[in-house]
């Protein structure tokens, strides 16, 4: 518990912008993994934590969007991106911008160092498209990044 | 063919005409060469999907030794392009450190253990209880055969000693020995007590008969078995039936009550304590107790219980019984 809440918090608050949120899909994700514990392999842990935790969060964003007539990816951007200090705050802002799937997929490779694999069984999707996805959100992060170099 | 070539010999004319008619063919000119190329020549990082793919592949660790040697060569051969494919390289997010999950504690479920012992000690508590339910109670009745004597050493308290005429209607319950004391100088009260009834009874009305309160605890021997509320209170002591009017307090407690049942029905001959009189009344004892005094059945001038009462700051009610 002490191992994974850090990594599985900053996971869903990065896509999520929004620590309350963030904070009750963390708890919903350990209780879940608490009432199956007997069915959980202890080495599949952290995985079935991010699993939770990812379809957890989608569901949560699809259910904002239909609640909300505003663009919820407007809502949770950050409202200038001048002033960055390093590379990171300009990578996280363009990640922000990322749609949630492919936001998903980088976070878990990064954050986590998952394989397509292990990105694949997480988030129900097949190897190809994480990787597909992965590509696409790199060249994105680098073109975002061409654009803004000039303000950093 | 032979035949065709003897012709030509025989003609001469012909065989030059032939000739004229051959096709001149074309040589080319191997002196002449394309000096540029090596510009023809396409590489990948010339296309820029392409290298940004391959940049992204080398980074992520897809690319096989082979297409990494590759890769490599092509970016050192152009350092515009190998700085640019340095940038993806740049692209892995890092986690922020700083970001904790505070309240880890709220994640933790308290796993309570019931170890065995919680099981033994529930189960000696139940027994424990019914036996503390079932137990002759203080306050019940005292047993018939020193009842006599108990008459007024052990009276209940608001009881006065009985010094009015008792007829005896079934003698042969009653056990002499015991029940004569010499505090009353009654040596033998069946005699004594046919004496009485043979006399106009002037006596009562010289001495006349003080009212004898009911006791509560009165055992009811000889009343059918039943939960019921409606027996009058004659006062019934080991086969002694007492006429005279008597005190009824109107209002006791249900349980004390319910007490006087239950002690009645465990000192007699034929007591059951697992029939399903003695149960209900036990249950509704209980209910009684457990209502902290609340409940209280209410008695007629007949001594009959004619309601029960619930009072409570919220709620309060009464039940008509034997109606």
């Amino acid at each position: 518990m002490d191992t994974w809440a850090d990594g599985l918090y900053r996971f869903v608050l990065k896509n999520l912008s929004d620590s309350e949120k963030s904070r009750d899909i963390i708890q919903d994700c350990f209780e879940k993994m608490w009432v199956h514990r007997e069915n959980i392999d202890a080495e599949k842990v952290k995985a079935y934590l991010f699993t939770a935790a990812h379809h957890t969060m989608i569901d949560y964003i699809r259910k904002a969007k239909r609640e909300t007539s505003l663009d919820w990816k407007k809502v949770a951007e950050p409202v200038s991106h001048h002033g960055y200090s390093d590379l990171q705050e300009v990578l996280h802002a363009a990640v922000e911008r990322l749609p949630e799937i492919q936001r998903s997929v980088v976070m878990l490779r990064d954050y986590e160092g998952y394989s397509y694999r292990e990105i694949s069984e997480i988030t129900g999707i097949t190897e190809v498209q994480v990787k597909v996805y992965i590509y696409r959100a790199r060249i994105y992060l680098k073109s975002y990044i061409g654009q803004i170099q000039s303000v950093v | 063919m032979d035949e065709f070539q003897l012709f030509l010999k025989e003609n001469h004319d012909l065989a030059s005409e032939l000739e004229m008619g051959e096709l001149p063919a074309l040589f080319p000119n191997e002196d002449i060469r394309f000096e540029a190329k090596e510009e023809l020549k396409k590489s990948v990082i010339d296309h820029d999907t392409e290298f940004q793919e391959r940049a992204v592949a080398y980074y992520e660790g897809d690319l096989s030794l082979n297409e990494q040697k590759d890769f490599e060569a092509s970016l050192s051969e152009n350092a515009a392009v190998a700085t640019a494919a340095q940038q993806f390289g740049k692209l892995k997010l890092e986690a922020d450190r700083t970001i904790v999950y505070e309240n880890k504690a709220q994640l933790k479920k308290k796993i309570v253990l019931f170890p065995l012992w919680t099981k033994v000690a529930s189960v000696a508590a139940m027994l424990l209880l019914a036996y503390l339910l079932f137990q002759p109670n203080d306050r019940t009745l005292p047993q018939p055969e020193p009842l006599a004597g108990n008459f007024r050493s052990k009276t209940p308290r608001n009881i006065v000693a009985p010094k009015a005429v008792i007829k005896v209607e079934e003698p042969q319950k009653v056990k002499p020995t015991p029940i004569v004391t010499p505090k009353q100088n009654q040596p033998k009260v069946p005699a004594k007590q046919k004496a009485n009834t043979d006399e106009p009874k002037p006596e009562k009305k010289a001495n006349p008969v003080p009212r004898i309160p009911v006791p509560e605890t009165a055992p009811s021997l000889l009343r059918p078995r039943g939960v019921s509320f409606g027996q009058p209170d004659d006062v019934e002591l080991a086969g002694m039936t007492h006429k005279e009017p008597v005190l009824v307090p109107k209002e006791m407690e249900l349980a004390d009550l319910l007490s006087v049942q239950l002690a009645a029905m465990r000192n007699s001959d034929d007591r059951e304590l697992l029939s399903m009189d003695h149960l209900g009344l036990s249950g509704l004892q209980l209910i009684a107790r457990m209502s902290g005094k609340r409940l209280t059945a209410r008695k007629g001038n007949d001594g009959t219980v004619h309601s029960v009462s619930y009072n409570s700051r919220l709620l309060a009610f009464s039940i008509p019984v034997n109606r």
